[in-house]
């Protein structure tokens, strides 16, 4: 039961961390290839709280999500400059430099890392029902933001940025919109991360962590809530279920990212489209 | 008829100057596209922007809306100078072109690229955007406004699908879901058969009738000599003349500049 129990946090970790990047990259079309710095963020800022500053496992996830989107705003600022291609590498840069600092820096425990984290105190089930809980309220939240006139704003910045400006849409602000709610959460997936495997290091925060969320996201369907979570669910447990994925993991993130872009940039939610759409010209 | 009186306030002072272009330069890195232009534009006017290829006109009109940075000149609407105000906020305080080159947002259906534009209240910053999900006043106008321009029978459907004349005429409404002070239409016309464009010219001519102020720029000048009442004409970034359009037409400096071109003028048409 207890591997169970497991499994089911990591999976609404991971869909709440997708969801995350996806009113990003998915609503707002900024490519961020550095996500998991403001994953790491969260996880940081939620261990040092507990163990070294008194903070309890609420006020500490709450500073995770500060903190975050604090550093999100300022990368935000990146967006506004640079387009596209010049994001997805400037953000790279961003992944990078967050782990650069984090490994020169005693205080946040270098190489080493920060161990003995404490729990949320809710008991493992308690603690899974949360992180579940956060992860409907996320999925609630991003259908909440795609009805929206922000998700509609989105949608235009997304699709076309100078057209965007010509039915009165300040496309500077809407992006950094984007950056602070999207990293925001991404900070308080981090810090179930820390109270979860009670130990934060730099290797859970780098590129490769990055390019896994992208995948969810891609993989899932850029934009699409549903693909997306079922991606991050199912990518999860894949590794804990399967030792072959688990070894290969990366060949398969990478296969799959190859073959989404290759053959349909839509995902599991545009395969899923064209299939309904077939069916229903069939039926 | 009604369907205008909702979209439009009638009775607009006609005296007020609304756009003043003066001294303007836009350069782009050593040619001269928009050269020392002067003109200014009333409310409730409707100008034709005409001239051969390459003279200009696009520059300028890109120029007032904020898509070019003019090297010089000052611009200003209603009275405030918006020479140095990014492209958005222009959009809000009362510009909205419909471009000759269409850009249609490629994921939205049609109502949806008007109903976005109408929403100018509810997208004016990301917290109120966040706060705000009704959209069916902003979808009714877009629709009226789809209606106005012909082309509400495909509202529904995939930009992709659509031939050019209804692109541009898809320009034409979301501009005006803006609610813009004034209108600029690049080449609305364009695409379109002759009956499709007569019958436009004359939603433009209604439009205007209405007291919406309306620059266009086209190059169907038999419909141009039937529904504006003044033209400018440029050639080579400048201003070669302008006046009423029967006068400007009957010009021969505007015929040569046209003959150059291989066009010929009907303006008795």
């Amino acid at each position: 039961m207890e591997y169970e129990i497991s499994l089911l946090t990591v999976m609404g970790i991971n869909i709440v961390l997708a969801l995350s990047l996806n009113i990003i990259t998915g609503f707002c079309g900024q490519i961020s290839l550095g996500h998991a710095a403001f994953y790491g963020t969260g996880a940081y800022c939620a261990a040092l709280a507990t163990t070294q500053w008194g903070m309890s496992f609420w006020s500490g996830g709450l500073l995770a999500m500060v903190v975050a989107a604090i550093f999100g705003f300022f990368v935000g600022f990146a967006s506004l400059r640079v387009r596209d291609d010049f994001l997805a590498i400037t953000t790279m840069g961003v992944g990078f430099l967050f782990l650069g600092v984090v490994r020169q820096q005693d205080a946040l425990g270098g190489e080493m890392g920060i161990a003995g984290v404490p729990g949320s105190g809710l008991g493992e089930f308690g603690f899974m029902i949360l992180v579940l809980a956060t992860a409907v309220l996320v999925i609630a939240f991003s259908l909440y933001i795609k009805r929206s006139w922000l998700g509609f704003a989105f949608d235009a910045i997304a699709q076309d940025q100078d057209t965007s400006r010509t039915v009165g849409i300040d496309i500077a602000r809407f992006k950094l919109a984007a950056f602070v709610l999207g990293t925001a959460i991404a900070g308080l997936a981090g810090s179930f991360y820390a109270h979860h495997v009670r130990f934060v290091g730099i290797d859970s925060f780098g590129f490769i962590e990055s390019i896994s969320i992208l995948a969810m996201v891609v993989v899932g369907g850029i934009g699409s809530i549903w693909g997306v979570v079922v991606v991050a669910a199912v990518l999860s447990v894949l590794p804990l279920w399967l030792q072959f994925v688990a070894d290969y993991q990366l060949l398969i993130y990478g296969a799959l990212l190859f073959s989404v872009m290759q053959f349909n940039q839509g995902g599991l939610d545009g395969i899923v489209r064209q299939l309904v759409r077939k069916w229903r010209a069939n039926d | 008829m009604e369907l205008y009186a909702n979209l439009f306030e009638s009775g607009v002072q006609m005296t007020e100057t609304l756009l003043t272009v003066s001294n303007l330069l836009v350069t782009f890195g050593g040619l001269t596209a928009v050269n020392n232009v002067n003109i200014t534009i009333q409310e409730g006017e409707l100008v034709g922007l005409i001239g051969p290829n390459g003279a200009g006109k696009t520059t300028l009109l890109n120029a007032v809306v904020g898509r070019n940075k003019p090297s010089s000149g000052q611009i200003s609407l209603g009275g405030s100078d918006i020479t140095h105000e990014p492209s958005y906020i222009r959009a809000r305080q009362g510009l909205g072109m419909s471009h000759q080159i269409v850009r249609p947002f490629p994921g939205m259906t049609p109502l949806e690229n008007v109903t976005l534009a109408a929403g100018l209240a509810k997208t004016k910053n990301p917290l109120v955007a966040l706060f705000t999900t009704s959209r069916s006043a902003e979808e009714k106008k877009a629709y009226d406004l789809l209606q106005l321009v012909g082309i509400d029978e495909v509202a529904e459907r995939d930009v992709s699908e659509l031939p050019l004349g209804y692109l541009k005429r898809l320009e034409m409404a979301r501009a005006m879901a803006l609610e813009p002070k004034f209108l600029l239409l690049d080449e609305p016309l364009a695409g379109l058969n002759q009956q499709e464009a007569e019958k436009l010219a004359d939603t433009i001519k209604l439009i205007n009738a209405n007291g919406q102020a309306i620059i266009l720029i086209e190059h169907n000048l038999r419909e141009v000599a039937r529904i504006v009442p003044r033209i400018i004409v440029l050639n080579n970034g400048e201003v070669l003349t302008e006046g009423p359009t029967r006068q400007v037409l009957s010009d021969p400096t505007v015929h040569a500049v046209y003959v150059g071109e291989r066009k010929t003028i009907n303006a008795s048409t």
